[in-house]
C-alpha cells in the first residue's frame, strides 16, 4: 500500500515538473486534449440520451438544461450525438494516423538507411503519390470500393503514408552517419537493431509532432469525406456527416450545425497548440 | 535549360504513371463493360460480339494507348448515366470551377501578402499577437465549416447575400461572379492563414540582414523597407507554398462547391461517384490530378528563374 502511494506521489511530482516545463500554448493544448479524450472515454460508457432514439414531441428544440445542445429534426439529442460523433471522429483519425505513421516509418527508415538506387526508386513513387491530393486518392478508393468507416480509415491511411515516409527518411539520412551509429555497427549490432534501437528513438520527437499535425489533417480529411456523404455511412455519424445533415436546418435550428462544428474546431486547436509548442 | 528539360520529362513521366493508374482503376477494375451494358440476360455470343466491337478483347497496353489517345484528342468517353459524351457534360461545370478558383486566388493573394508583412512588422505589438492567434483559429476551422459559418452569419443573420443562389454566367456575368464570392472567401480563408504564418516567419528571418540596415541608413521609410526590400527576398521560400495553393485551388474545392450548392466539377464528381458513372469520374479526377502535377512543376521551374542562386540538384 505504501509502495503504491509512493509511486503515485513520485509520478504526480514528475507530472508537475513536466507540466511546468511546457509553454503556455502547449499547456492549453494538453488541457483541451485531456478534456476531449475524457469526453471520448465517457461516451463509451455513458451518454445522456440514446443518440439514435427519435422523439417526435421534441423536434428542433433549442438548447435547454435537459438538451444541452438542443435537438435535431428527428428529436434526437444533439449533445449525445456530438459525443458519439466525436468518438467516431477520434477513432477514425487515430486509425488513419496509425496506418500512415507505421508504414511511413517502416518504409522511410528502411529506404533512408539502405539508400542508393532502391531509395531513388521508392522516393520517385513517393513523390508521384504526394503530387496526388490525399482527398482524391481516398475518393478513388471509395468510388470503386464503396463508402464505410473502415474503408475510410484504410483509404486515408494509405494516402497519409507518403508524408511520413518523407519525414522519417529525412531524419534517417541525418542520423545514419552519426558516430554512435558507426560505433554500434562496428560492435556488430544487426542492422535491424540499429534502426529501431539506436536511431529510431532519436527520430521520435520529430515523428511525434508530425503525428500531431497528421492527426489534424486526418480529422479534416475524414470530416470532408463524411460531409460529402461518402465517408461513414448512417446510422453511424461522425462530426462531418452531422454537419451535412444539419446544414439544411441552419435557418431554424442553428445549434444543430454549430455544436459539432465548434467541437471539431476545439479538437483541432488542441492538437495544433501541442504541435506548435513542441516545435518552438 | 538542362534543368527545364529534366523537369519536363519527369513531369510527363509522373502524368503517365497517374493516368495509367486511373486507367487501371476505372477501366479494368469495375468489371466487364459488355455485361454491364447488355445486362446479365445477354447471350454469350452477343457479349462476345460487343466486346469485339468495343475492342475490349485487346491486351491492356493497347487499350491504354487507345484510351490515352482519346483523352489527348478531347474524347473522354461516354457517360454511362447520361449517355452523352463526357466532354460536353463537363464544359459548363469547368467554367464554374475555374472562375471560382481565379476569384478565390485573387482574394487570397491580395490579402495574405500584405497581411503577412504587417503581422511580421508588428509581431511584438498587440496587432501582431491578435492576428497570430486569429490565424491559428482560422486554420483549425474546416473549410466547409467556414462556409457554413459564412452562410449562417452573413447570409442568414445579416442577410448580405442569398445563400445557395446560383446565377448562370450567360444570364449575368457580374451576378455570376457575385454568387461565387462567398464560396471564394471560404476557400481562401484557411489558405490566407497558412501563408500569413509562413510569410511572417520568412520576413522575421530577413529583418536582421545587412541590406535592411543599409536601406534604413539610406533613409528609406520602414514601410518602404518592409514592402520593397524585405518582401522581395522573403517571398522566395513562400513561392513554393503559393504554387501548391494555386494548384489546389485550380483543381477545385469539392467540398466547398457542395456547401454553396455550386454546379462545378467537384459536385458533379461526387454525384457521379454516387451513380457509379466511371467515365465521368475518371475524367474529372484526371483533370484534378493533372492540374496539381502540372502547376507544381511549373512553379518549380519558375522558382529557378526567379532565384538563380538555387543550384540545380
Amino acid at each position: 500500500m505504501k509502495k503504491i502511494k509512493r509511486f503515485i506521489v513520485t509520478r504526480a511530482k514528475g507530472f508537475k515538473e513536466w507540466f511546468k516545463q511546457r509553454t503556455v500554448t502547449e499547456r492549453i493544448g494538453f488541457c483541451i486534449l485531456f478534456l476531449i479524450m475524457l469526453m471520448v472515454l465517457i461516451s463509451f460508457f455513458y451518454l445522456p440520451y440514446d443518440p439514435t432514439k427519435m422523439d417526435g414531441t421534441a423536434k428542433l428544440k433549442g438548447p435547454s438544461p435537459s438538451h444541452l445542445f438542443g435537438t435535431d429534426n428527428f428529436g434526437r439529442d444533439v449533445f449525445s450525438r456530438v459525443m458519439s460523433g466525436l468518438q467516431d471522429t477520434v477513432i477514425i483519425a487515430l486509425g488513419i494516423v496509425a496506418i500512415g505513421a507505421f508504414f511511413g516509418s517502416v518504409i522511410g527508415s528502411v529506404t533512408g538507411y539502405i539508400g542508393g538506387l532502391f531509395d531513388e526508386a521508392v522516393m520517385r513513387i513517393n513523390d508521384a503519390m504526394t503530387a496526388f491530393p490525399s482527398m482524391l486518392l481516398a475518393l478513388v478508393v471509395i468510388s470503386v470500393w464503396g463508402a464505410g468507416k473502415y474503408k475510410v480509415i484504410i483509404a486515408l491511411g494509405i494516402a497519409f503514408i507518403p508524408s511520413f515516409v518523407r519525414i522519417v527518411r529525412g531524419e534517417m539520412l541525418k542520423l545514419k552517419d552519426a558516430d554512435y551509429v558507426d560505433s554500434a555497427r562496428l560492435m556488430g549490432v544487426p542492422t535491424f537493431r540499429i534502426i529501431y534501437r539506436h536511431i529510431f528513438p532519436n527520430i521520435m520527437p520529430t515523428l511525434l509532432s508530425a503525428i500531431a499535425v497528421g492527426f489534424n489533417n486526418a480529422v479534416l480529411a475524414e470530416s470532408g469525406l463524411s460531409y460529402l456523404n461518402i465517408g461513414v455511412t448512417p446510422p453511424e455519424a461522425s462530426l462531418g456527416s452531422m454537419l451535412s445533415d444539419a446544414q439544411g436546418y441552419l435557418l431554424n435550428a442553428p445549434w444543430y450545425a454549430l455544436a459539432p462544428g465548434f467541437v471539431m474546431i476545439i479538437l483541432i486547436l488542441g492538437f495544433s497548440f501541442v504541435s506548435e509548442g513542441r516545435t518552438k | 535549360m538542362k534543368y527545364f528539360i529534366k523537369k519536363t520529362v519527369s513531369m510527363i513521366i509522373t502524368l503517365l504513371i497517374v493516368s495509367f493508374l486511373m486507367f487501371l482503376v476505372f477501366e479494368i477494375i469495375p468489371g466487364d463493360a459488355a455485361v454491364s451494358k447488355l445486362g446479365t440476360e445477354a447471350t454469350p455470343e452477343q457479349v462476345e460480339r460487343y466486346r469485339e466491337s468495343m475492342g475490349l478483347n485487346d491486351p491492356v497496353p493497347v487499350r491504354y494507348a487507345r484510351w490515352l489517345a482519346g483523352y489527348l484528342h478531347g474524347d473522354f468517353g461516354t457517360s454511362t448515366k447520361y449517355e452523352r459524351p463526357v466532354a460536353g457534360l463537363l464544359s459548363d461545370k469547368l467554367t464554374v470551377t475555374l472562375f471560382l478558383a481565379v476569384e478565390s486566388f485573387f482574394f487570397f493573394f491580395f490579402i495574405s501578402i500584405p497581411l503577412g508583412v504587417l503581422v511580421a512588422k508588428y509581431s511584438g505589438k498587440a496587432f501582431g499577437r491578435i492576428s497570430h492567434l486569429l490565424m491559428q483559429i482560422i486554420m483549425a476551422i474546416t473549410s466547409f465549416f467556414t462556409g457554413i459559418l459564412l452562410v449562417f452569419i452573413f447570409g442568414i443573420t445579416l442577410k448580405m447575400f442569398t445563400p445557395y443562389r446560383f446565377v448562370a454566367p450567360g444570364d449575368s456575368f457580374l451576378g455570376f461572379l457575385g454568387c461565387l464570392f462567398p464560396a471564394a472567401v471560404a476557400i481562401a480563408l484557411p489558405k490566407i492563414a497558412t501563408v500569413v504564418r509562413f510569410l511572417k516567419q520568412s520576413v522575421t528571418s530577413e529583418e536582421r540582414q545587412d541590406y535592411v540596415r543599409t536601406a534604413y541608413s539610406k533613409g528609406a521609410s520602414s514601410n518602404r523597407v518592409y514592402f520593397l526590400h524585405i518582401l522581395k527576398n522573403a517571398m522566395i521560400p513562400v513561392t513554393t507554398i503559393l504554387g501548391m495553393i494555386l494548384a489546389e485551388v485550380m483543381a477545385g474545392s469539392i467540398v466547398i462547391e457542395q456547401v454553396f450548392n455550386l454546379p462545378g466539377l467537384g459536385r458533379f464528381l461526387v454525384s457521379s461517384i454516387g451513380s457509379r458513372d466511371f467515365p465521368v469520374v475518371s475524367a474529372i479526377m484526371l483533370y484534378m490530378a493533372a492540374v496539381v502535377i502540372i502547376i507544381n512543376n511549373l512553379v518549380d521551374i519558375l522558382y529557378h528563374v526567379v532565384d538563380p542562386r538555387i543550384q540545380n540538384d
